[in-house]
């Protein structure tokens, strides 16, 4: 199948070539979209969403970009590389080996925080979570926007914190190949292998992209210790594997698309103590999409989408030692149906609205554990409707108000509103956004719950920008959360899902400078924190005023990079975690007792060197955790679980070719 | 699974294999083609001689999408060895072309009154019309880009306009 594969990339490569008449002269980067005539320009239709496309100071939600040459520069192979430089964006442990996000202090991981590929909505449907470290290629990547705050009004249940919308290569607009290969060594051995396969046909009428990404890694070289203090090492007993199949078709305004996704963990740390041996788990999922778009005139068009999702995740199904590790093997068949209408009704009036009806569809695949309902099948319905409305004026000032109605036979129906104030002055912009959003439960969180509903969420955000000049940029924002009905896992007797009773509030604030210029890129970032009541959530308390479970109160990114000529650039990334607080297991009262971790600098350095002896080769080296600083991935809440350590220092090289 | 994977390899493969290669765009932005033409202007358009030389300069204002996209082409392409620098508006340096976005319409006042950009070609996006001083206006029909050309515009900044641009035009002012 591989050679099958790589052959094709090569022949399709090759008959490209052939096709441009240009057997003997290597296509450029430049090559297509930007070598264009006037007269080939007026040829092409433009997109109607587009034409309203909104800058990030204009956007009503606080907003972060990241391009592939911003990737590129940082020397990322992972995305953690990436995310851990956002604002207010920090990871910890759940469970099975599994690494999730924090957002503002909060723990993100299950289904509050939502990941998007190229319209493909990647959260396993069981519990909702996603899985960092490993897993997907950031090679591959052409830009990831991310709104750090509620996307829930927009894009639904799982993004009630916040929404990373990941765009690839496979929509760019000019015909390429590329390949990645990625390693990294620390002082005990190899930690990090990879590869990237990317290629792009860009024809008359037809896009065909298909890229692949198969790597092997591991965690961490360090040693984890169970509450008890016993060790085991986890160099060769922490593997996350990944091999991932995209492709992409589009012909005029239909696009197809297929995702394969194969992940999976090694890990040997459960609840309290240590397990006998290392177990794997698997998380398979696997995606396809269909979506035309019918251009009714220059400023109304109507898009259908079709999409199916089968999320594996958690699969564990074999003997293990005295049956320390849980078997588990459900999965989830999602069939989702969206038909959404986009109008610019004025010149200044834009209406978006849709409906969105999917099932899901939940097979426990071993006879011995049905689900709750007695039956080994699961099945929730829901229907959707959201609408939102733009408003611009001739002096920048926006207001963006929408809503999303969301009926379900899994749980209690929900409203959530949202509305935004956008005004742009010359240098300044402000921004006030006042918006709910939830977390809609997902299978698991019924099937072992308790009459479980909907978790809900209330936020006010205010932004302030200044652009000093075309090189300075200045953005701060504030921000107040207030979540109430979180949904928990309840460490009763029976371990149900429930509702929390009662609110849970969060304060902070994140601060962005960034300077931009030919030769130079800096960026200096800090977020801030405060649970304004920690002890409302037992699970996630400290017992200290203002601070939860892993939630650091500051963190600073620093940022610098410098172009030193066309070839030689030189990226160096500090990231200061304050304090921390972690869990140690529970005093004799039950409550929780706490270990400090003290602040910790880490510092990454990447020299990338392009157009290698004048081909299109790129290599980037680098050091990363420079200091040796020991990273940790906090349990943000009481599961008995020490900091699980991640990597020790380590030095990395990426090969990057474009053909 | 794997069925799955094996099969949808071999599709893929067939398709690639028999696609002809020519350049389409099948989901370009308006911004995206607007900084192409932005492009494309430089080779039909000649400044007086003290302007032909050194980087070209280029400014928006308020168009940031346009911005944006100018900025992804400065990076990627040089307009006869010459870069492109994309800046922001200021009133000491001199642009070889302002972009105007249609509710800018107050800085064509500011910049007619600044000597050092009397040659500069001023291009406004979607204007009801295209502006005395502007040489050029961006209009959408049928979902396509089009411009409208101001010759008697483009001669007071001493600027020369060739004949294939004119004939692109969907109108012109003389």
């Amino acid at each position: 199948m591989r050679i099958l594969f790589l052959l094709g990339l090569l022949l399709s490569s090759l008959w490209s070539q052939a096709q441009e008449g240009s057997a003997t002269k290597p296509p450029t980067e430049n090559q297509g979209f930007y070598d264009l005539s006037l007269e080939e320009l007026m040829n092409i239709p433009v997109t109607v969403a587009s034409s309203t496309a909104l800058s990030n100071r204009e956007s009503p939600g606080i907003i972060t970009t990241i391009t592939a040459s911003e990737i590129a520069a940082i020397g990322a192979n992972d995305l953690i590389d990436v995310l851990k430089t956002i604002p207010g964006f920090n990871f910890g442990v759940d469970v099975c080996g599994v690494v999730g996000l924090m957002i503002r202090g909060n723990w993100a991981q299950e289904g509050k925080v939502l990941m998007i590929i190229d319209g493909l909505r990647i959260n396993e449907e069981a519990y909702g979570t996603l899985q960092f470290g490993n897993h997907f290629s950031v090679d591959q990547i052409e830009k990831i926007e991310i709104i750090r705050g509620p996307g829930s009004a927009m894009y639904g249940g799982y993004a009630s914190l916040a929404v990373i919308n990941i765009t690839t290569k496979q929509f760019s607009q000019t015909s390429g190949t590329a390949a990645a290969l990625n390693l990294g060594a620390t002082a005990r051995g190899t930690v990090h292998q990879s590869l990237s396969l990317d290629h792009r046909l860009i024809s008359k009428k037809t896009t065909v992209a298909v890229s692949a990404f198969a790597a092997k890694a591991i965690r961490s070289d360090r040693s984890y210790a169970d509450l008890a203090g016993n060790e085991y090492d986890m160099l060769r007993q922490s593997d996350l594997n990944n091999l991932n199949f995209k492709t992409m078709i589009a012909h005029g305004n239909t696009t197809a698309q297929f995702l394969v996704d194969r992940y999976l963990t090694t890990q040997r740390d459960a609840y309290g103590s240590n397990l006998s041996q290392a177990y794997r788990t698997d998380f398979n999922s696997l995606f396809a999409e269909l979506k035309h778009k019918i251009e009714l005139s220059s400023n109304h068009s109507l898009t259908a989408l079709y999409q199916f999702k089968q999320s594996t995740p958690f699969l564990y199904d074999q003997e293990s030692i005295d049956e320390e590790y849980a078997r588990y093997y459900v999965n989830v068949n999602r069939h989702r149906i969206d038909l959404s209408s986009n109008a610019q009704l004025t010149n200044k009036i834009k209406l978006l609205s849709g409906i969105e009806l999917y099932s899901d569809q939940a097979n426990s695949k071993r006879i011995e554990s049905n689900f709750n309902n007695g039956s080994n099948k699961l099945e929730i319905n829901n229907a959707i409707f959201y609408s939102e409305g733009m408003y611009r004026s001739t002096t920048n000032f926006n207001i963006t108000a929408g809503f999303r109605y969301h009926y379900s036979t899994g749980f209690k129906a929900v409203f959530t509103p949202r509305i935004a104030l956008t005004k742009v002055f010359d240098k300044l912009h402000l921004k006030a956004l006042l918006s709910q959003a939830y977390r809609n439960p997902s299978i698991e969180n019924i099937n072992v719950g308790i009459n479980i509903a909907p978790e809900h969420a209330g936020f006010l955000e205010l932004e302030a920008g200044y652009k000093f000049n075309d090189k300075w940029n200045l953005t701060a924002n504030t921000y107040y959360i207030e979540k109430y009905g979180t949904i928990l896992y309840y460490f009763d007797t029976q371990d149900r899902y429930i509702n929390h009773i009662g609110t849970a509030a969060s304060l902070g604030a994140e601060a962005e400078l960034k300077f931009k210029s030919k030769k130079w890129y800096i960026n200096i970032n800090t977020a801030i924190a405060h649970a304004v009541n920690q002890e409302a959530i037992q699970t996630y308390s400290t017992g200290i005023a203002g601070r939860l479970i892993g939630a650091a109160y500051a963190k600073y990114n620093l940022q610098i990079n410098h172009q030193l000529n066309s070839t030689f650039s030189i990226n160096i990334n500090h990231s200061l975690t304050g304090k921390r607080f972690a869990s140690s297991g529970f005093d004799a009262d039950g409550n929780n007792l706490m270990a400090t971790i003290e602040p910790q600098l880490f510092s990454d350095l990447a020299i990338t060197i392009s157009n290698l002896f004048n081909t299109r080769m790129k290599v980037v080296v680098g050091c990363y955790n420079l200091l040796n600083e020991q990273e940790l991935f906090i349990q943000p809440y009481n599961n008995e679980h020490n900091p699980l350590p991640g990597l020790s220092r380590n030095f990395r090289i990426k090969l990057a070719y474009n053909f | 699974m794997r069925r799955i994977t094996n099969i949808s390899v071999k599709v893929v493969f067939v398709l690639a294999f028999l696609l002809p290669v020519k350049i389409f765009y099948a989901q370009v932005s308006d911004a995206q083609v607007k900084a192409m033409f932005i492009y494309n202007f430089l080779k039909y358009i000649e400044w007086p001689i003290e302007s032909s030389t050194g980087n070209i300069k280029i400014c928006v204002i308020g168009a940031e999408d346009i911005a944006g996209e100018l900025e992804v082409l400065a990076a990627k392409k040089k307009f006869n060895n010459r870069s492109i620098d994309v800046t922001e508006f200021n009133n000491k340096d001199r642009f070889h072309i302002i972009v105007l976005a249609n509710n800018k319409q107050d800085y064509l006042n500011t910049i007619s009154k600044l000597e050092h950009l009397k040659n500069t070609l001023i291009i406004t996006n979607e204007w009801k019309s295209v502006g005395k001083s502007a040489a050029i206006n961006f209009l959408r029909i049928d979902q396509k880009v089009r411009f409208d050309l101001n010759i008697t515009a483009a001669k007071a900044a001493q600027l020369h306009i060739s004949d294939q641009l004119t004939s692109l035009a969907h109108s012109v002012q003389q």
